[in-house]
């Protein structure tokens, strides 16, 4: 199965150790179109677009990645449960149809955190809102496909006569990705999602989740992808890369002590099994298999993903390359100084991540 | 002020008297249509919305990404996307292109349409809904800090956007006939939009409108919505209408299939119907046969004359107080092509002046 490498693109310059998430204007827009360009020119296939409750509407982000690239794809965050799956179903197809066919994918997130819910309207629990995502990826996938009216009653949802004129280009669609990791997520995922997002764990739990989670979709007569998610720290030599980990880590205490008890802080925090199993890593050890370092993650408490491999382009090409082994087809890098990481990555990371894909594919 | 002339957008080519056949997205003839309303001197196009059709935000963003002048409605059904996110999604459409995007708020008027999306209230809930829905739009758009909002429809807890139309504010149209849409509209609205009825309908309805929204100290902008069939001399243009509306009665049944609405439940469907019964011809040129003939499900009556007839006849609008014309016609690239001279005409005859309020 080939490689698929995912960056992600913000609508302004905001990480743990540069800009500001909170201050300026939310949408810089010749920043975003410079981001987009730099991924689709350092060879990635797809950015993801992230989403909260109170940042920039990822369609439109999205869009306009699509307008100012030539080749690169999108994968949308969205988080069910806002909108009605079968308009979402159209917003998809549409954008498909309107960025040439191929580029257009969506990753459910079901809402780690019930404040950032609320924001929007959404007060349902933790396991309802999975069950609702199930409804939802069902409907969705329906309305993709049919290709006639179609009724639906479910617990979350009711539809008569759904349909859509407009489809993805492509028989194969638009890939449905998940994220989740506690047991209700796993049911779901399981059943319904194309690729399935992990964060970067070390490699033998890692193995060990692809195996429970095959173990769950063989149950519904389905094989799933994997996506790994790190965040690499590279530079000439080994040593170099960790000097740079350490001011990474420096400017990220930095600025949690600066930020104090600040109420925007909210904003990024997480609730979810995915980021618990990080933090209990974390408490663990710092690095894990020579290269997977936690340092940021401790610093930063629950939120997204925040482990990354450190090292030589080489040297993490190759640490990455053992997750391919064990069953991950799907990458999604994105560094601390998102921009310049880009640029760097295409160099010699991402060629290098590809020819050892291929040496992968050779049969022994 | 000047006149604001918005015409409309469309993912593929058709029309009554056309039909609708090929693929529902073709982004060259998207391109085609909105340059040609771009060169044309439209302000704007209108994305319109139904239940089955290509999503309208995507297609306005790519509007935007393909014109460099132009302008958006978008129309929006409350009741599908969260209010906190759709204020979001114009919000960062707008930050986008800044200036370049309005809402315009549709409630729905057929039941079957909305439950192929999934809502299954009626009509004066959802009117009831569209009013927490906008109020709960601009908190987003406008407030500083976090916000509650405990309504019938929706709870909000700690609502906030980073993201905020960079401008100020987002232009917000609205329609609808019913004694519940003025109530609402004249509350949210600030432009009011109309099917094309004759100009005493119009002066009634704007005196509605303006009755609601006086409490909310609202100085409510008109806009009305025709089909010209403008030719070189008022003959030619009868005969073009009388085209019209043969293939038009050709392809009543696809039609329908196609969006499967129907004007029943709609009060501003069943005022063009009435005015339709009492006559094809009010006033100088106001011509309801394809309302008729068509059930008036969508803006379906047109104004037929010479070019200077047409534009005279829209000018008689704007005496009443109109200030935005939506036009848009039954071939609808070469007629967006052809209302430049339209839109020439009522500007050279309106620039001067202020809309005489009735």
């Amino acid at each position: 199965m080939s490689l698929e490498i995912l960056g992600m693109v913000g609508t302004k310059e905001a990480s743990e150790t540069r800009g500001s998430f909170f201050d300026g204007p939310a949408v810089d827009t010749a920043y975003l179109t410079r981001f987009a360009k730099a991924h689709d020119e350092a060879g990635f296939d797809r950015v993801l677009v992230g989403y909260s409750a109170v940042s920039p509407d990822g369609f439109a982000v999205a869009g306009h990645v699509l307008a100012n690239t030539k080749r690169l794809g999108v994968l949308i965050a969205h988080r069910p449960g806002f909108v009605q799956p079968t308009l979402v179903a159209r917003k998809l197809a549409t954008l498909d149809q309107l960025s040439g066919g191929g580029r257009v994918a969506i990753h459910h997130i079901t809402g780690g955190n019930d404040a950032d819910q609320r924001r929007d309207g959404d007060f349902a629990d933790h396991d309802t809102r999975y069950l609702r995502t199930a409804e939802f990826m069902s409907v969705l996938r329906r309305t993709l496909t049919s290709d006639a009216p179609f009724d639906h009653e479910g617990r979350f949802y009711r539809f008569e006569g759904a349909y859509s004129t407009v489809k993805p280009v492509r028989p194969a669609g638009i890939p449905l990705f998940f994220g989740g990791q506690s047991d209700a997520a796993v049911e779901v995922g399981a059943e319904h999602a194309d690729t399935y997002m992990l964060f970067g764990e070390p490699l033998e739990q890692t193995a060990e989740r692809i195996e429970f989670l095959r173990a769950a979709a063989a149950r519904h007569g389905r094989t799933l992808r994997f996506s790994l998610s790190t965040r690499p720290i590279i530079a000439d030599t080994e040593d170099a890369a960790w000097a740079r980990a350490e001011t990474i880590a420096a400017e990220t205490r930095r600025r949690v002590e600066a930020a104090g008890a600040s109420s925007k802080q909210q904003f990024h925090t997480s609730a979810s099994e995915a980021s618990a199993r990080m933090q209990r890593a974390a408490a663990r050890q710092q690095v894990y298999d020579e290269r997977l370092w936690f340092g940021v993650t401790a610093l930063t408490g629950p939120g997204g993903n925040s482990s990354g491999h450190v090292g030589t382009p080489q040297q993490v090409a190759d640490a990455l390359l053992r997750y391919h082994e064990i069953g991950v087809d799907t990458f999604l890098i994105r560094g601390f100084d998102p921009l310049d990481d880009v640029i760097d990555w295409g160099r010699e990371l991402i060629p290098a991540l590809r020819a050892g894909a291929d040496r992968v594919h050779q049969p022994a | 002020m000047s006149i604001e002339f918005i015409g409309i957008a469309s993912t593929s080519a058709g029309s009554e008297a056309q039909g609708y056949s090929g693929p529902a997205v073709d982004p060259a003839y998207l391109a085609l249509l909105v340059r040609t309303h771009e060169d044309a001197g439209f302000d704007r196009v209108l994305v319109a919305h139904s239940s089955a059709m290509p999503d309208g935000f995507t297609v306005a963003d790519q509007i935007l990404s393909r014109t460099t002048t132009l302008k958006v409605l978008l129309a929006h059904r409350p009741g599908f996307v969260a209010p906190t996110i759709a204020a979001r999604k114009y919000a960062t459409i707008d930050a986008f292109h800044p200036g370049r995007i309005a809402l315009h708020v549709i409630t729905g008027g057929d039941d079957a349409d909305q439950a192929r999306d999934g809502d299954i209230s009626d009509k004066v809930t959802r009117y009831r809904r569209t009013d927490e829905f906008l109020d709960i739009l601009r908190r987003e758009w406008e407030s500083e800090t976090p916000f509650d909002y405990a309504g019938e429809f929706y709870q909000v807890r700690g609502g906030f956007s980073s993201v905020r139309p960079p401008l100020g504010r987002i232009p917000v149209y609205f329609g609808g006939a019913s004694a519940e849409a003025v109530r609402v509209g004249g509350k949210h609205a600030d432009v009011y939009a109309f099917w094309g009825e004759p100009l005493a309908g119009i002066i009634e309805r704007i005196g509605q409108v303006r009755a609601a929204a006086a409490p909310y100290g609202r100085d409510t902008r008109f806009s009305v919505s025709l089909r010209p069939i403008p030719a070189d001399t008022e003959q030619a243009a009868w005969d073009r209408a009388a085209d019209i509306l043969e293939l038009t009665r050709e392809k009543i049944g696809e039609v329908k299939r196609t969006f499967g609405i129907t004007g029943e439940a709609q009060v501003g469907s069943q005022r063009l119907l009435r005015y339709a019964a009492e006559g094809d011809v009010h006033d100088k040129r106001l011509w309801t046969a394809i309302a008729k003939a068509t059930g008036a499900a969508g803006n379906s009556t047109a104004l037929v004359g010479s070019y200077e007839q047409v534009a005279e006849s829209l000018v008689d609008y704007v005496n009443v107080g109109v200030s935005t014309l939506l036009i848009r016609g039954f071939d609808p690239v070469s007629d967006a092509r052809d209302y430049g001279t339209l839109i020439r005409l009522v500007r050279e005859q309106t620039a001067e002046r202020e809309p005489i309020s009735v």
